[in-house]
């Protein structure tokens, strides 16, 4: 389960990773996370340099994901801030065999920014921890603006985009089943499926 | 999955998408507790969830935040103990109900050892082991699976222990030592405990079953990759 380390790395200098993903194409899946995973060894023994070179690496995503999530560049700011931070704090929280290190520091800024769309929208922040690791979770009281009409149709037809459409609205937009269901008027069994068939496209992507 | 039927596989997409009903969550977590066939599913399909992330548009990162990322870790790390030891300042972040006296004697015992290898690696672990032995410690020989002793640990009942390592490592190699719980969840699951270019190395074995050494490129690994040996620790 573990991938082997990459060896006679400098204690001090961590090599270089890729370059930073910030004007690049996105990187493609799966990732080759072995560096990735020898940087947060080094982090949990206070190398900051491993921090630097983690922060190179995926920044980029991450702010991305911030961006996406919050819409304002102060605020994708400040999160994106906050994750580096957490991260380095957390290192010894990271098990590779529950994914990679790319995901660890997602989920990570993925649950900041859900605190934050929370704040906004004025609802009690709820814990949801799956063994101290912020889990995937959501907001839970609806929400009122229903999504564009022809949407809803497109999903009761079962097409890829909608469904794609609808999961990007959960995770992105923080919106759980329900307050999807409150948005589109879709039943609540409609949703679920087309969330299924989105991941499971996904997961088409990755290897094996 | 040698045996489908008996793997909830169905029902993990959902799990991961928070759609499972609270009886079928349960089901779920129960049976990831003992399958690591649908551990590794899970994992999959999160990963696969978060790369929603990969088909975003590229932005440019502005330097402000790494900026604002070592202002806050420096100020910080002013508020924290000297890295010259590595080791301990790991351990303090992990107990940080040790008194603070106690810590701070530590430190300076450790510095104090880093100093003096600079003379003498063998001196500083004879030094070492002697104050060791004179605060009551008990004394281990740390043995590979062969029975061939590679070092000694001075286990002492607080909690912590120093493990002194027959020879050096050798160039760009590390000591790495491993704390493994004998039962429960993590069963056999090593952990770092911290990690040495030189010959002595004090870690917390509070919470483990035995304490292992095994040698690493520099830096350290995620796992053991060379494992010298692993040696029982005294009932408490
Ligand atoms: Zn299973």
């Amino acid at each position: 389960m573990y991938a082997a380390p990459t060896p006679h790395r400098s204690q001090h200098a961590p090599a270089p990773l890729e370059p930073p993903v910030t004007s690049t194409e996105p990187t493609p899946l799966p990732l080759p996370d072995t560096a990735h995973q020898q940087l947060i060894v080094q982090l949990r023994h206070e190398h900051e340099d491993a921090l630097k070179a983690l922060y190179d690496s995926l920044s980029g995503v991450t702010y991305r994901v911030c961006l996406r999530m919050l819409g304002t560049p102060e605020d994708a700011q400040e999160v994106l801030q906050d994750t580096f931070v957490r991260l380095a704090d957390r290192a010894d929280r990271y098990d590779p065999s529950r994914g990679t290190v790319r995901t660890f520091v997602l989920t990570i800024v993925h649950h900041l920014c859900l605190e934050r769309l929370r704040t906004r929208r004025s609802r009690p922040v709820r814990e949801h921890d799956r063994e101290g690791e912020e889990a995937f979770d959501l907001p839970s009281q609806a929400a009122r603006d229903p999504l564009d009409a022809a949407l809803v149709q497109a999903a009761l037809t079962a097409l890829p985009d909608t469904d794609r459409a609808l999961l990007e609205d959960m995770f992105f937009g923080g919106y759980t089943h329900a307050e999807i269901t409150a948005r589109t008027g879709l039943p609540l069994g409609t949703v679920k499926s087309c969330l299924r068939r989105a991941l499971l496209k996904l997961r088409e992507r990755m290897l094996p | 999955m040698t045996r489908p039927d008996d793997h909830p596989t169905d029902l993990l997409p959902d799990y991961v998408l928070a759609s499972l009903d609270p009886d079928q969550d349960m089901t779920v977590d129960t049976h990831l507790q003992s399958c690591a066939d649908c551990r590794v599913e899970v994992a999959r399909l999160r990963e696969a969830l978060f790369s929603l992330a990969d088909d975003l548009p590229a932005v440019a990162v502005p330097e402000g935040p790494w900026k604002a990322i070592q202002a806050q870790r420096s100020r910080s790390s002013a508020q924290a103990p000297p890295s010259s030891a590595p080791s301990v300042s790991v351990r303090l972040r992990r107990f940080p109900v040790w008194p603070l006296a106690a810590a701070i004697a530590l430190i300076m015992a450790v510095g104090g050892y880093t100093l003096v290898s600079t003379r003498s690696g063998v001196q500083t672990a004879q030094a070492s082991a002697r104050h060791w032995l004179a605060q009551g410690a008990r004394l281990l020989t740390l043995t590979s699976k062969n029975g061939q002793p590679y070092g000694s640990m001075y286990v002492r009942p607080d909690g912590r222990a120093l493990l002194v390592l027959n020879k050096k490592a050798a160039p760009g190699q590390v000591y790495q030592a491993w704390g493994r719980q004998a039962s429960g969840p993590r069963a056999g699951v090593p952990t770092s405990l911290g990690l040495t270019g030189g010959t002595v190395m004090e870690v917390s074995w509070r919470g483990y079953d035995s304490v292992g050494v095994s040698i690493e490129p520099a830096g350290g690994s995620l796992a053991p990759t060379h494992p010298l040996g692993r040696t029982r620790l005294p009932e408490s």
